[in-house]
């Protein structure tokens, strides 16, 4: 089967989700996050979870899965001041707000775009991401401030041919603000 | 409003026929643009139906391995009923518990082997389950979402005949 | 009575929302998805303002104002969406079943309030 996603594709679509992470995924503004690409990792570590978000289009699906690991740190990170909020409840929001950054970019090349909620599932299921048939996978692993640490891999399946075209300017259209009908 | 929705409210305005009849024109185009567009929504119910066959299949390898854990786990009490019955009639409890004993070993062997399966096939099933959910979820809303488009489009071209 | 009613299945939201605009001296009740949405205000009339995400379960925000027009007329409350969601055929799809505005997530708390006060007024 010819690659349904070039190579200048799947570059936009890294490009796209680590553009996302830095927009959503730090607490503070002035919080240090980086993002490396990592081989694929499956095993599972206990007391981890994965957290699922799906973005769907008619001809493609990308599903993206976070790694979270019930730390002090990571805890510490985001879950502030609410007592008894669960560290997966806490994230649950922050990767809505990651996805939806995504799905921003990726609405500049695809007019049809919907998400789906975010779903705790147990990291063992992590080890059978191929069997979903992607024609795009790839993991990366994030650090914030060097303490907080956190994995996510991308998964694209699509059943046509699908390009990513290049992403806008660092400037945002305004989010945040209230607009009227 | 999307792009074209705009650029078609911004020619409305024309006064002379053949501008007219210009801007309507490229308003239809841009509406079988759109709906050219949904066609390919065919390819989501491809994939979900897709997705469908696969969990099916799945379920049953589910099942297969359930029923043989449930027939190990007869055969674990019918083994041990047996011995116990022999030893009881033997006087000698001794050979009764060897038996069991070496049989034990290979049903719970077997047991642990099948329960590791159906837990892997738990895990996948639960993976491709969720995938499938949350694509049609965000499927179904994407699709009212292009119906609404489409119905906004058209009212601005029944604005600009009329 | 409240005034407002914050409707998304993220205590975090809720919480963020709902404590600003307590602080701001308006009376708020909140909801977990669209049905508990429905429910709650079809049970206090006093609800002059609802602010709802998209992606919830059990009934998404859109499906909910949808169900809002049919069951209770738009007149009765105005319909603001604070969603990660900003497709221009899904703002299409509120734009026809009544709502009134659109934020896109997180919102800027002082750039809202303005907008938020003229709703429920």
């Amino acid at each position: 089967m010819a690659d349904l996603i070039s190579e200048h594709g799947r570059q936009n679509l890294a490009r796209a989700f680590e553009r996302a992470a830095r927009e959503t995924l730090i607490v503070d503004v002035n919080d240090q996050i980086s993002i490396q690409d990592s081989e694929m990792l499956f095993h599972a570590d206990p007391g981890q979870a994965i957290l699922l978000i799906t973005i769907s289009s008619f001809t493609f699906r990308l599903l993206t899965i976070f790694q979270i690991a019930e730390a002090p740190a990571l805890s510490a990170y985001y879950v502030r001041g609410a007592a008894g909020r669960s560290l997966q409840e806490a994230f649950a929001e922050v990767a809505n707000m990651c996805c939806g950054a995504i799905n921003r970019q990726l609405a500049l090349t695809w007019p049809h775009l919907a998400m789906s909620i975010p779903q705790i599932l147990d990291t063992r299921c992590l080890a059978f991401v191929n069997d979903l048939r992607p024609q795009y996978l790839s993991q990366y692993a994030l650090s914030i401030n060097e303490a907080v640490k956190l994995r996510a891999t991308l998964c694209l399946c699509c059943s046509a041919p699908v390009e990513f075209a290049a992403l806008a300017s660092e400037a945002q259209e305004s989010s945040g603000e209230l607009e009227l009908f | 409003m999307s792009t074209s929705a705009r650029a078609m409210a911004a020619t409305l305005s024309d006064g002379s026929g053949a501008e007219r009849r210009e801007s309507l024109s490229s308003q239809i185009d841009a509406l079988s643009r759109e709906l050219a567009h949904l066609r390919t929504l065919a390819h989501a119910f491809e994939r979900w139906h897709q997705d469908m066959i696969a969990l099916t299949e799945h379920s049953h390898n589910i099942n297969v391995a359930g029923d043989d854990l449930t027939d190990l786990a007869r055969n674990l009490i019918i083994v041990s009923l047996n011995a116990a019955i022999e030893a009881a009639r033997a006087g000698s409890a001794t050979h009764g518990f060897v038996v069991v004993a070496g049989e034990t070993k290979n049903l719970s062997r077997r047991v642990q082997e099948l329960t590791g399966e159906i837990n892997k096939h738990l895990h996948k099933s639960l993976l491709l389950t969720t995938a499938t959910f949350q694509d049609i979820q965000a499927g179904g809303k994407l699709m009212m979402a292009a119906v609404s488009g489409l119905e906004a489009m058209s009212k601005k071209l029944r604005e600009g005949l009329d | 009575m409240a005034q407002i009613l914050v409707v998304d299945d993220s205590s975090t939201v809720r919480d963020e929302v709902a404590g600003f605009l307590k602080g701001s001296g308006l009376e708020v009740v909140t909801a977990v998805d669209g049905r508990d949405g429905l429910a709650k205000l079809k049970a206090d009339p006093g609800i002059k303002l609802v602010i709802a995400d998209v992606n919830m379960p059990n009934m998404d925000g859109l499906t909910m104002v949808e169900k809002i027009r049919s069951e209770l007329g738009n007149q009765r409350v105005n319909l603001v969406m604070l969603t990660t969601e900003s497709s221009p055929n899904m703002k299409e799809r509120g734009k026809a079943a009544g709502v009134k505005g659109w934020i896109v997530k997180p919102f800027k708390g002082a750039a809202v309030l303005e907008g938020f006060k003229k709703l429920v007024a």
